[in-house]
């Protein structure tokens, strides 16, 4: 019963036959179809970029943007850091510097340099002895010069002992920031080897994903 | 050797137009749908031609797809909820200058069925397919296919039972 039953269906269906109409349509369809991909295909084809149909494209492209995201990441991190450090220690050293040259400059002079240059006479001074008469200025003029070079000679050493000082107090300050700068230059060569060492094994790591996928 | 005849969708359509058609017809309710149905298939076959490699290959995706396409047709609200009184005319002078397809007792009474149950009815007598090709294609279980076969199967003889007591 079911099989004759179904054997009717199937006649009945072998009678169906698709429309010459349609047929004709949807084969116009599909020529508008083959033109439509065809114009989409071009501009990449002439760019020279691999076709998407292979499916490495697809792949590949976000793979490759996410490995430069990583690595720029990586080296934006590293090298910020780096920075940072490098301006707060030297900040810090140029603060120590100062207050060291201060603080012996103080201790030897026990005055600043501009007191004892001001003590000995100024040019000012000196040429408010030109009102008196001619002689009594000629006079006046050769000890007047003399103790002016004197003082003159004074005030340099003076301030040469200053810079002296300074210098001194300055060379112990560079002697112990030299040697932090020389610890912490060690440390960062350390720490650099280690991530160009990570870095390197990465991007290998990701160009044989990358050659694997395209074979 | 002989040389294997390239495959494109133009001679996928003089091959399989009837089989799709038919198919189409089974699962939709109008003539009108199935031709819609005919042209997206065989529209989509365009983006997929290359990727297959033998007919065999072309007939398994023309059955999936179009089992598919109906199925998605159904799902849509409009689809679901609204139905046709009666099957659209085709007139001559709007260029659908064919005729409907005869309508047989037992080809109505499978239109009766529910769609899930059409298309395993048809693959299943019409096209000659297994069980188990019918669950690779439709991707369900095979024991899914077997029940949803027979419960078709009681429904058609409920529905033709029903019609022959008319």
């Amino acid at each position: 019963m079911e099989q004759g039953r179904m054997e009717q269906y199937n006649r009945e269906t072998s009678q169906i036959h698709a429309p010459e109409e349609l047929i004709r349509k949807t084969k116009e369809a599909v020529r508008e179809e083959e033109q439509r991909i065809a114009r989409a295909e071009l501009p990449q084809k002439t760019a020279g970029k691999r076709s998407c149909r292979s499916g490495v494209y697809r792949w590949a492209l976000p793979a490759a943007a996410a490995v430069l995201v990583i690595l720029i990441g990586t080296s934006g991190l590293f090298f910020g850091r780096g920075k940072d450090r490098t301006l707060s220690e030297s900040a810090a050293d140029t603060a120590a510097n100062e207050t060291a040259a201060e603080n012996d400059m103080e201790l030897q002079l026990g005055a600043p340099p501009e007191a004892a240059a001001a003590d000995a006479g100024t040019p000012i001074e000196r040429d408010g002895s030109h009102d008196t008469a001619e002689e009594a200025a000629a006079k006046e003029k050769m000890p007047a010069a003399a103790a002016e070079a004197d003082s003159l000679r004074e005030a340099d050493v003076v301030q040469e002992d200053a810079a002296d000082s300074v210098q001194t107090a300055g060379g112990r300050a560079t002697e112990n920031s030299q040697a932090k700068n020389d610890f912490a230059e060690e440390k960062n060569m350390e720490e650099t080897d280690g991530l160009l060492r990570c870095l390197k094994k990465f991007a290998e790591m990701a160009y044989r994903l990358l050659a694997e996928t395209v074979r | 050797m002989p040389k294997e005849e390239k495959i494109t969708t133009e001679k996928a359509i003089d091959r399989y137009a009837d089989m799709v058609y038919r198919l189409a017809l089974s699962q939709m309710k109008n003539t009108t749908d199935a031709d819609d149905l005919f042209q997206e298939v065989f529209v989509r076959l365009v983006s997929h031609i290359q990727e297959l490699e033998s007919w065999e290959h072309v007939k398994a995706w023309l059955i999936r797809v179009t089992v598919n396409c109906a199925k998605k047709h159904f799902g849509q609200y409009w689809n679901k909820n609204v139905d046709f009184l009666e099957e659209p005319e085709r007139l001559a002078d709007t260029g659908g200058a064919y005729e409907l397809p005869e309508e047989h007792p037992v080809r109505a009474a499978v239109r009766e069925l529910p769609p899930k149950y059409r298309s395993v009815i048809h693959l299943y007598y019409f096209e000659e397919l297994t069980v188990a090709e019918i669950a690779r294609l439709t991707g369900q279980k095979e024991a899914t296919v077997k029940s949803q076969m027979h419960r078709a199967r009681e429904m058609l003889k409920g529905l033709l039972n029903e019609e022959h007591s008319l």
